[in-house]
């Protein structure tokens, strides 16, 4: 191996080049700094370059559609750019696809939109059938598409994110036998079957009447909710095909809007999702004030919840990346005191009683 | 325990066993080895070092977590990596190699029983990680020709390529 470097396009491996492609062309942090042209310009560079980005259609098999992105707003634009990614990702390569719509636009699908659904799924559904992962954001297609294109055979799909309402009669995700993960935001509606593969659910928003009545991921190891209201919470609870006492990780958070008049009635229900989770090894609080309350919970002398120490160890709480361990017995008080000082919660009863008085 | 690694040109190094099991292709050969020094012809002494202070560094921390690819990739580097791979180009990519033949990743699929072929991308996320993201956030936001000039790259397309490759690129025009 020659490690004459000065020219890296000499010396770098493709695979190499493929990496430092990729890494060029998807930016998580800032939406507009992504530049859908970044494979397109590095492949122009040099032969060497251009071969090795051509080469491997897995840089090309990741496609991020943002029509209303500030730099890139011309819908033919984004049409020839999903043409080009399906072509030179090839035939088998599979895809992750996301629909984005920049946060703050409206909710109204931009126009022309109805011209990316056949081309992801293909004219009988032989491109979904490619797709690893999928996320539709908020106001992307109208809820009947949204539907519609989760009513294809996915058979390599691992992780799903979507924003989608309840509809009548719908079949989502009829054939997903390798669904990992799944995250539902809208009026929620969880597809009917059974999904051994699906180990972290996220749910946020509100959960339709019989939304969860015939789901059922019997493997689930990770909760996301953000619940709207203790009618939500107890239908988690009351879902057969969610088995909370077999969750390892919990992640709460609480919702912009709680819908329950008392808060007592919502803290309630926080508790008795709690107690059903009794093998939880993880639970984090997605902010301050589900971190308030849950801390409250943990403290309270009538019906305290998590008092029974878990099979694998204490409870590990966490929030903002501060870890701390739950302490049982008759330090809990003294524990919880600690958590509350080193996560930094400060404003015990005050922020979240304010929250519920505006509901 | 240690064990003793050569390097291309000649230099000896001492290097405690769990920092080197940090590195896949030396995991593998210590077994064959047995006492006997481990030879890496195609690293040199100073790239060597930079390599071992890395693995020192990190030999505590959990293995990544195994990536099929469909996540997104960020391009953020912890600040201690930041400043580890504060080096000059050259060097740069020396590491980016040396990571590379090093196998520094593959040590992922061996612990996590994922299979090799599948692994790839994600290994080479791993390996030569902070070096491939480092370069990748010297190349974001420029210009072909900025980035020609950056790594003194000679544009060798022939004037017959130079207009297919605009006549196809005439889409990405139209924003």
């Amino acid at each position: 191996m020659s490690l004459s470097t000065r020219q890296p396009n000499n010396a770098l491996p493709f695979e190499v080049l493929g990496v430092i492609f990729q890494n060029t062309a998807s930016d998580d942090y800032c939406e507009y700094d992504e530049d859908p042209l970044a494979l397109e310009r590095l492949s122009v560079v040099c032969r060497t370059w251009r071969n090795a980005a051509i080469s491997q259609p897995q840089l090309w098999a990741r496609i991020r559609i943002s029509p209303d992105h500030p730099n890139f707003s011309s819908h033919n634009f984004w049409i020839q750019y999903l043409q080009i990614r399906l072509y030179r990702a090839g035939w088998s390569q599979p895809l992750d696809i996301r629909f984005e719509r920049m946060r703050g636009t409206a909710a109204t699908p931009l126009p022309g939109h109805l011209d990316f659904p056949p081309r992801i799924t293909g004219p009988t559904g032989e491109i979904a059938t490619r797709w690893r992962s999928l996320t539709i954001s908020f106001g992307f297609f109208p809820n009947i598409v949204t539907h519609r294109l989760l009513s294809f055979r996915t058979p390599r799909l691992t992780h799903l994110k979507a924003y989608i309402h309840h509809m009548e009669g719908a079949t989502l995700l009829p054939q997903a036998p390798n669904l990992n993960s799944l995250e539902l935001f809208g009026q929620l509606q969880l597809p009917n079957g059974l999904y051994p593969s699906i180990t972290t659910l996220k749910l946020v928003g509100v959960i339709s009447k019989y939304a969860l009545d015939r789901f059922a991921a019997p493997n689930l190891r990770e909760l996301v909710l953000f619940a709207r209201s203790s009618t939500d919470l107890r239908k988690v609870l009351r879902c057969e095909g969610i088995p909370l006492a077999r969750l390892e990780t919990l992640r709460l958070g609480s919702p912009a809007y709680i819908e329950d008049t008392s808060k007592f009635v919502y803290l309630d229900a926080i508790s008795e999702l709690l107690h059903a989770c009794c093998d939880l090894q993880r639970l984090e609080f997605l902010d301050t004030l589900m971190a308030e309350m849950i801390l409250k919970l943990l403290e309270r002398e009538v019906d305290p919840v998590m008092v029974e120490r878990p099979r694998y160890g204490p409870l590990q709480l966490e929030f903002r990346h501060i870890r701390a361990k739950l302490g049982y017995g008759f330090e809990r008080h003294k524990n919880v005191d600690h958590i509350r000082k080193l996560m930094c919660i400060t404003s015990t009863g005050t922020s979240w009683e304010r929250l519920f008085q505006q509901c | 325990m240690s064990i003793t690694i050569v390097t291309s040109d000649n230099e000896q190094f001492c290097v405690e066993k769990l920092v080197a099991q940090r590195i896949a292709l030396i995991e593998d050969m210590v077994e064959n080895a047995g006492d006997r020094p481990i030879p890496l012809p195609n690293v040199t002494a100073s790239v060597l070092r930079k390599i071992l202070e890395y693995c020192e560094h990190h030999k505590n921390d959990p293995l990544p977590p195994y990536d099929d690819g469909s996540r997104s990739r960020t391009t953020h580097i912890s600040e201690w990596d930041q400043k580890f791979i504060t080096v000059d180009q050259e060097m740069l990519f020396e590491i980016i190699l040396a990571a590379n033949y090093l196998e520094m990743k593959p040590l992922l699929y061996v612990r996590l029983n994922v299979p090799r072929v599948q692994c790839l991308t994600a290994c080479n996320a791993v390996a030569g990680d902070i070096g491939c993201k480092t370069v990748a956030n010297m190349i974001k936001g420029k210009s072909p020709e900025e980035i020609r000039k950056l790594f003194n790259i000679v544009n060798n397309f022939t004037p017959e390529e130079e207009a297919q490759i605009r006549k196809e690129a005439e889409w990405a025009e139209d924003r």
